[in-house]
């Protein structure tokens, strides 16, 4: 068990390895990725909480705006001015444009403009004639008046009372535009006065023409009084049956009046009437059936002195109020609107919904349908509110406006299609940002390959490829080629060069060997003082120069510049090497002066310099040292300083085999080889003449 | 008494190196002038201490024959040491071939010569029980009796010299090594020299290893850092 546990360890922790190196390897990839994906998700979240917070706000205004609705529609369906409401009849009542039938109203409206009652104090002007509402439709004519056509309408109202006390009876207001009345004259024929012509048409009764006619009224003269002109403009209806112009029939009655009405003070003639159902020669179980209330009802008005008004009984008129008109102008959000039993949901008394959308819909453009679209895959509830009434005709009701909840506002729209779009494009920048490091880590991968030059034929994997990485693949190989091909020529040049400096070092070799040895067999030969000595001398001076410049070239090779702490090492310098012979002095920071030079080369200029100053240091004096930082530009300057005399010259000093020294042992090459030992470290080396004394000066690079 | 040969086919300097090891008591010097005589000689003899002119007889071919003497003499636990005319770089070749080998460029300065044969036969006359040179890291193997020096497992080619030069820092024990204290182990030469062989020293150290940083100059004097 312990085996297998340690098994599991060791497989664990080579993946954690090998895990770590790969995301090392693909760090930028991976990085970016997440970075994308970081901001994908903000994105998306910034786009669901903004969707949410706003639906649920709008959800809130919705529910707000839906009950003000609702309230708004209840109260202009259930406050008739005549105390009626739409809701107790919505079947006759829904439709805003109708044919004329009968509707059914729940109180009469029908009563005699003049009676016994008003007798003393009638006056035409002062009539209100009172028909419900709901009941009026009206009907766009043009009345030619001296070839000048005004628009005027007429409103005719046909209705039932349900359980109508009084019996079964019609009653009907017809208002319609005229200039002056012709009347009938009882007796006449109708054919020289106004008439109304009403025709009742039903499958089941058959077509009933009725025709009516206006009739001044019988009103007593002692009636008329001192003012006989309030009566001015009534009228009594008489009703006939039939074309002959016979005998009015008894059972229709009723009275109109004709007066000029505000506010352009057009005239109209309002006629009442009620028509005994006993007309149509049918029997009625209910008062009104249906037979009554689907009776297609045709008008035509005869004026004689304008032109007549006919109105076909498939006509439309458009009704002065109706539960379509409420609820487009009450309900602007274009909720749907139902009318339920509240016993029975199913039972619907009216709906909206085949009414056109009213109201607040949002610019349809192209983000607003984006918008919508994205908020219909995220649909919520849909909104209810539900107001309780009681109708008295058909009980209680309930009203349900309802929202689909789904319309988000346009500015909300567009950010969420919007913050949608920046997803959508975040995620494609991210599987395009795959793909590149993909690209980039295959040509880093084979540009990798054909450094270590693992392909037998590095050209022939790219030669054909004409995407992005065969294209790459194609300049690196190419460069690549150059490139060794440039390598290739440079080490044949260098070959050649080498070949020539071995040549030339063999030639050197040569004359080393053959001058030297016998230069020296021949001193020997020549112990003496004479010529041929002292020109064996000097030839073998020569090859000994040559021979010390080839050690400096050799050693100045082998240079090991590292960082040194040269304050340090000169004030040990001193104190090493000072004593009665040789007297030095430091001047300078006792350490922390960092330069670069080779300590071991370092020694043999200080060397070098020390013993060309003591040759001409004035007895009895000391070489100074001074050190001094001049920063990190100007790196440290070392001045050793002798007084005694100058150099007339004090660059020839550093040339190879320039000596002043008579010693044959001293060929020159001290100060040479200091200042090649001093450029090798990337210094500078120069000597300058000074008050009472000679310097040299050695400039090094601060490290 | 110490044998010692000189191989030098030219007289005049023949002589001349014979009469300048005379000048060191209790030895016997015999010379040979070619090769035959060579051959001779040290089928004849053990010597102790042999200077042998590189350039012996020159070849056409650019053979090398006192190369050959002198490989063959070390064979014999025969200190040697070459005697050339020739440049540094043909002589960096031969130190590579005969380890431990002192060098003596012509033309000869007679100190040099004479403090190369010293250390030769005092080496040649070393007890072998000291020659082994206590507290040496396990990286470092110096013998300088056995002209044998290794570091970190890698064989570096150290004239006798330089083994003296290496030798002496270490015995410092970490102390730092004066110039003169060093000039002395050369027995000739200026303090320039040391420079030259403490530069060779560390070449040759940094060739096996390129971060070899034992030794250092500080104020003219030089430290092996333990």
């Amino acid at each position: 068990m312990e085996v297998i546990i340690s098994g599991l360890a060791n497989q664990w922790r080579r993946f954690i390895t090998w895990t770590g190196i790969r995301l090392q390897r693909y760090n930028f990839t991976v990085y970016v990725t997440i970075a994308l994906v970081a901001l994908f998700g903000i994105l998306t979240w910034s786009a669901y909480e903004f969707f949410f917070s706003v639906r649920y706000k709008d959800e809130q205004l919705q529910y707000a705006g839906l009950r003000s609705q609702l309230v708004d529609f209840l109260l202009a369906t259930t406050r008739e001015p005549d105390g009626s409401s739409l809701l107790d009849n919505p079947d006759d009542f829904a439709q805003a444009r109708r044919q004329l039938k009968v509707v059914t109203v729940r109180k009469p409206f029908f009563g005699y403009f003049l009676t016994r009652e008003n007798l003393r104090s009638f006056r035409t002007d002062l009539v209100r004639p009172e028909s419900p509402r709901a009941c009026i439709l009206e009907y766009p004519v043009d009345l030619d008046v001296v070839n000048q056509r005004t628009p005027k309408s007429i409103q005719v109202c046909f209705a039932a009372v349900q359980n109508d006390p009084a019996g079964r009876y019609l009653y009907a207001i017809i208002k319609y535009p005229s200039t002056t009345v012709s009347p009938h004259r009882r007796g006449q024929p109708l054919k020289g006065s106004d008439l109304i012509k009403l025709r009742f048409q039903s499958a089941k009764i058959g077509p009933t023409t009725l025709r009516l006619a206006l009739e001044p009224p019988n009103v007593p003269s002692n009636a008329k009084g001192r003012n006989p002109a309030r009566f001015d403009g009534l009228y009594e209806v008489a009703g006939f049956l039939n074309d002959n112009g016979g005998q009015p029939t008894t059972l229709v009655s009723g009275q109109a009046i004709e007066r000029a009405e505000l506010p352009d003070g057009s005239r109209f003639v309002t006629v009442a009437i009620r028509i005994d159902s006993s007309m149509f020669n049918q029997r009625f179980d209910i008062w009104p059936d249906v037979t009554i209330k689907g009776m297609s009802i045709g008008l035509e008005i005869r004026r004689m002195d304008a032109a007549p008004i006919a109105i076909e009984d498939t006509q439309k008129g458009g009704a002065l109020v109706s539960l379509a008109q409420a609820y487009l102008t009450t309900v602007p959000s274009g909720a749907i609107l139902d009318l339920l039993n509240e016993h029975n949901s199913q039972q619907i008394y009216w709906t909206s919904k085949s009414l056109e959308p009213s109201g607040l819909q949002a610019s349809p453009d192209v983000m607003q349908r984006f918008g919508d679209w994205i908020a219909g895959r995220l649909k919520g509830e849909t909104i209810r509110v539900s107001q309780s009434i009681q109708s008295q005709a058909i009980g209680p009701l309930s009203a349900e406006l309802r929202s689909s909840g789904n319309v988000i506002p346009e500015l909300a729209a567009r950010v969420l299609a919007l913050l949608t779009i920046a997803g959508v494009i975040v995620l494609l920048l991210a599987v395009l940002i795959f793909l590149v490091a993909r690209t980039i880590g295959k040509i880093t991968s084979d540009a990798l390959e054909l450094a270590k030059r693992r392909h037998g034929d590095d050209g022939q994997k790219y030669k054909y490829g004409r995407n992005q990485v065969g294209t790459i693949g194609r300049v690196i190989v190419f460069l690549d080629r150059r490139i060794r091909a440039e390598v290739a020529k440079k080490l044949k040049t260098i070959g050649r060069e080498e070949e020539v400096i071995s040549q030339h070092q063999q030639s050197l070799r040569l004359i080393a060997h053959e001058f030297r040895s016998p230069i020296a067999t021949l001193l020997e030969l020549n112990s003496g003082d004479s010529d041929t000595r002292r020109l064996l001398e000097g030839m073998q001076r020569a090859m000994e120069i040559f021979n010390k410049m080839r050690d400096v070239e050799s050693i100045k090779s082998a240079a090991q510049n590292d960082t040194h702490d040269l304050a340090d090492s000169l004030s040990a310098y001193v104190k090493n090497l000072a004593s009665d012979d040789l007297r030095l002095s430091y001047s300078g920071p006792p350490s922390g002066v960092l330069a670069k030079y080779d300590d071991f080369l370092l020694d043999f200029v200080l060397q070098n310099i020390v013993d060309n100053a003591q040759r001409f240091a004035v007895p009895g004096t000391d070489i100074e040292f001074h050190l001094s930082s001049k920063g990190a530009h100007l790196g440290v300057e070392l001045v050793i300083y002798n007084q005694g005399s100058h150099t007339s010259d004090t660059d020839k000093i550093f040339l190879c085999g320039v000596t002043t020294s008579q010693s044959p042992e001293n060929f020159g090459i001290g100060l040479y080889a200091a200042r090649q030992y001093v450029t090798s470290f990337g210094g500078a080396i120069h000597a300058e003449n000074r008050p009472n004394g000679f310097a040299v000066v050695v400039n090094f690079l601060q490290a | 008494m110490p044998r010692i040969l000189i191989i030098e086919d030219e007289s005049a300097m023949r002589d001349r190196l014979s009469a300048l090891v005379k000048q060191i008591d209790d030895v016997q010097v015999d010379c040979a002038a070619n090769e035959k005589e060579a051959d001779v000689l040290i089928e004849q003899n053990r010597y102790d201490v042999a200077l042998v002119d590189l350039q012996l007889s020159p070849r056409a071919s650019g053979q090398l024959i006192g190369l050959r003497y002198a490989s063959h003499l070390a064979f014999l636990h025969c200190q040697t040491i070459i005697v050339t005319g020739d440049t540094r770089e043909l002589l960096s070749e031969v130190g590579m071939v005969l380890t431990g080998s002192d060098i003596v460029t012509k033309p000869i300065t007679d100190s040099v010569l004479l403090g190369n044969v010293e250390r030769a036969l005092l080496w040649q006359s070393r007890d072998p029980s000291a020659s082994a040179t206590p507290d040496l890291p396990p990286d470092l193997v110096l013998r300088p009796y056995d002209r044998c020096c290794h570091w970190r497992g890698e064989k570096i080619s150290l004239t006798p010299t330089e083994l003296s030069i290496v030798s002496a820092m270490w015995d410092a024990n970490g102390k730092l090594v004066d110039l003169k204290r060093l000039t002395e182990k050369l027995k000739s030469g200026a303090p320039h020299a040391v420079t030259t062989h403490m530069t060779n020293i560390r070449a040759k150290f940094k060739a096996v290893d390129p971060s070899f940083n034992k030794i250092s100059c500080h104020g003219g004097d030089y430290l092996w850092a333990r």
